[in-house]
């Protein structure tokens, strides 16, 4: 019930032995290294080969992605020298380098093709040659696109008759050649007729006919985009012949900066290095013997205190079965050191909830089939499967005792036995929850109760946790006041008087937060009935469930009631509706199982937020 | 007969206008949520966790609604 027991570790040894030392952590993966208090020692220099290192390591990812090498698993780790790593990776560099350049330049080609081919496309239609586009003394040359050109011609006629205009009425570019002295007032013109100009730029140096230049540009393209697929067909040759071992030089590089940078969380001073590091009890003796032989016994290993438990990192210990809810944990935030770890509670708690919720025979068969077919498939998911897995499980159980079948509580007019109908007895539903709710409740209290005395002493136990079994004790005072029970007299006062010194208890242990605490306590007091409310949830979204479920099922049958076509459309209806349905059912429950976990629950006990334990040497 | 009507109505009230509440409140929560985990994605258990809060609104809202059917059957 409480993460695994560390040790803390300080280990001094002389600077001669600090690769071999580093080596031996890296390769145990067992040893989590504490931040080193630059108050203490000065911090550490990291080894030489660092910045060549990340160097290398920077030229291999930009490898990598230049040749679309994606990370992933190497099959063989190389065991070559860094500068022999240093020489291919340098090598394979130079290649790509040289294709890139190619690349470069053909494409800076293409672009410059384009924009003559765009040119050209522009003024093909005028009927002229490139060459009368060229500059002239006494004549300008206005080129662009209007609306109307048609009617342009008799405009400028009456501005002068030195002028000689061209269009083409498909794309409406007009070429005006007009005397030098009436260009502003043609330009005018022009200008109401929503003139824009086209600059001639890439075409400029082109003799002879538009078209002949244009099939001339087209073929010159071609063989350029030839050129370039040549180019991306070698790089991909590059990346295949190359990938596994930049693959393979990514790792050995990371793994050796990893190592070469370690000695930024040691102390040091000119002959020796200091560093500290917590270890789970259990690999103690094993770490202290490895790191003397790596440093040939001339190191002193001492344990020390264990100190402030929150700097303690976290690693969770659970029995086999439990430990896919660790994942709900890690989530929330790992205990701290001291702190009780509710993932045996959760794995006895959240899957009864969601079975409670979904509740059905065949949706937990269903949901069972697709989290198991996926489970091996999807690697990285798998504590989530294996989670709902099992909530799949107590699914069909729970199916069993609501007598459910997709939501029917008959299969072919053979009624389901049950214990419980969740179609009929809301009541009897609703009151099941609260129970569950009330006992789930009272769990964490009694958790939080052993924490605040663990951490506190008893006196604060008392009246922080204690005072809550106490205020409960005012229920049956509160229901017969909003006239829900009767109660004998008595009775009436001895409950309502509980309830009144669990406030008080409350009030004084709130008090130390000054005048607002007794408010806070009153205020509070009321929380845990609306908390055990909230458990009404569980009957809530089951009953949605159902209900859904039904709603399909009696509109697929009045579809197969009517024959023929309509069956198809009946079989459509159930399996688009209870896909439809069973989604939101286990969506549902997870989040509502979670949630009443982690407010409903986590709160009367539960801090969170530790640092986890991450061995130095161990991947993510 | 038009007490049982009134009934459904209240029912209904009690449901309807806790769900648009829990409605509005999520809104506002889940819009800041979504924010703070493209930051961060730790933030996701707290995020979820903080919009599906006032869920619990419904559910009383539904509680509510039953005892109100309940008291149609007295």
């Amino acid at each position: 019930m409480m993460p695994e027991r560390m040790a803390k570790i300080r280990v001094v040894a002389p600077k001669a032995y600090m690769n071999q030392v580093i080596s031996e952590l890296y390769s145990l993966k067992a040893v989590h290294l504490a931040e080193h208090d630059a108050s203490e020692l000065e911090t550490g220099n990291p080894l030489e080969e660092a910045e060549k290192l990340s160097e290398l390591l920077l030229i291999t990812k930009s490898l990598a992605s230049h040749l679309g090498i994606r990370p992933g698993p190497c099959k063989s780790p190389q065991k070559e020298s860094i500068s022999d790593i240093e020489k291919k990776i340098r090598h394979i560099q130079q290649l790509l380098t040289e294709r890139l350049e190619k690349q470069k330049a053909l494409d800076e080609k293409l672009n410059a093709l384009s924009q003559a081919e765009s040119e050209l496309a522009q003024i093909k239609g005028l009927g002229l040659q490139i060459g009368a586009f060229s500059e002239y003394s006494s004549i300008s040359c206005l080129l662009g696109r209007v609306k109307e050109p048609q009617a342009l011609s008799k405009k400028i006629g009456r501005l002068t008759e030195k002028y000689k205009l061209y269009f083409n009425a498909e794309n409406s570019v007009i070429a005006l050649f007009i005397d030098n002295q009436k260009k502003q007032d043609a330009l005018e013109i022009l200008n109401s007729y929503d003139f824009s100009q086209i600059m001639l730029t890439a075409t400029r140096e082109l003799k002879g006919g538009v078209d002949e230049n244009l099939q001339r540009i087209t073929a010159e393209k071609e063989l350029i985009e030839r050129r370039r697929q040549e180019i991306l067909a070698e790089l991909e040759g590059l990346g295949r012949k190359w990938g596994e071992l930049i693959r393979s030089y990514d790792r050995t590089l990371s793994e050796e900066l990893e190592k070469a940078e370690a000695p930024l969380k040691f102390g040091a001073t000119k002959n020796i290095f200091i560093l500290s590091g917590y270890i789970p009890k259990g690999s103690l003796n094993h770490v202290k013997k490895r790191l003397e032989i790596a440093a040939s016994g001339k190191m002193h290993i001492q344990e020390e205190e264990i100190g402030e438990p929150e700097h303690v990192p976290v690693k969770l210990k659970n029995v086999k079965y439990a430990r896919p809810f660790e994942f709900l944990i890690r989530l929330r935030g790992l205990p701290h050191y001291d702190e009780i770890d509710p993932t045996f509670m959760v794995f006895l708690t959240f899957p009864l909830f969601f079975g409670f919720m979904l509740g059905d025979i065949g949706y937990g068969l269903v949901t069972l089939a697709i989290a198991l077919a996926l489970r091996s498939r999807m690697q990285k998911a798998k504590s989530l499967l294996t989670l709902i897995a099992v909530s799949a499980v107590t699914s069909m159980l729970f199916g069993i005792v609501f007598g459910e079948f997709f939501g029917e509580e008959s299969i072919m007019g053979w009624p389901i036995p049950h214990l419980l109908s969740r179609a009929g007895g809301i009541q009897s539903l609703l009151l099941a929850s609260i129970i569950f709710g009330a006992l789930h409740i009272n769990l964490g209290l009694v958790l939080g109760f052993f924490n605040e005395l663990r951490h506190h002493g008893l006196k604060s136990a008392m009246l922080e946790k204690f005072s809550w079994f106490i205020i409960e004790l005012g229920a049956p005072f509160i229901l017969s006041l909003l006239g829900i029970i009767r109660l004998p007299q008595h009775l009436f006062y001895a409950s309502g008087s509980a309830l009144a010194v669990g406030i008080i208890m409350l009030t004084i242990a709130e008090a130390k937060i000054g005048a607002i605490g007794p408010v806070k306590a009153a205020v509070e007091s009321i929380t845990i009935f609306s908390n055990a409310m909230s458990y009404a949830r569980l009957m809530a979204v089951g009953i949605a469930s159902v209900e859904l479920a039904l709603i399909v099922n009696e509109f697929a049958k009045e579809l197969f009631r009517q024959g023929g076509l309509m069956i198809m459309a009946g079989i459509a209806v159930l399996l688009i509706g209870h896909v439809i349905n069973l989604l939101l059912g286990v969506v549902g429950s997870f989040l509502h199982s979670m949630r009443l976990e982690y407010v409903e629950f986590f709160t009367k006990f539960f801090k969170g937020g530790a640092e986890p334990y991450k061995p130095f040497g161990e991947k993510n | 007969m038009a007490e049982i009507g009134l009934v459904a109505i209240g029912a209904g009230l009690a449901m309807g206008l806790s769900a648009l509440a829990a409605g509005i409140a999520e809104k506002e929560i889940g819009s800041a949520a979504v924010g703070a985990m493209a930051e961060k994605d730790e933030f996701f258990a707290k995020g979820l966790l903080m919009t599906i809060i006032p869920e619990t609104l419904v559910i009383f809202g539904l509680v509510i609604a039953i005892m109100i059917i309940g008291l149609a059957g007295k």
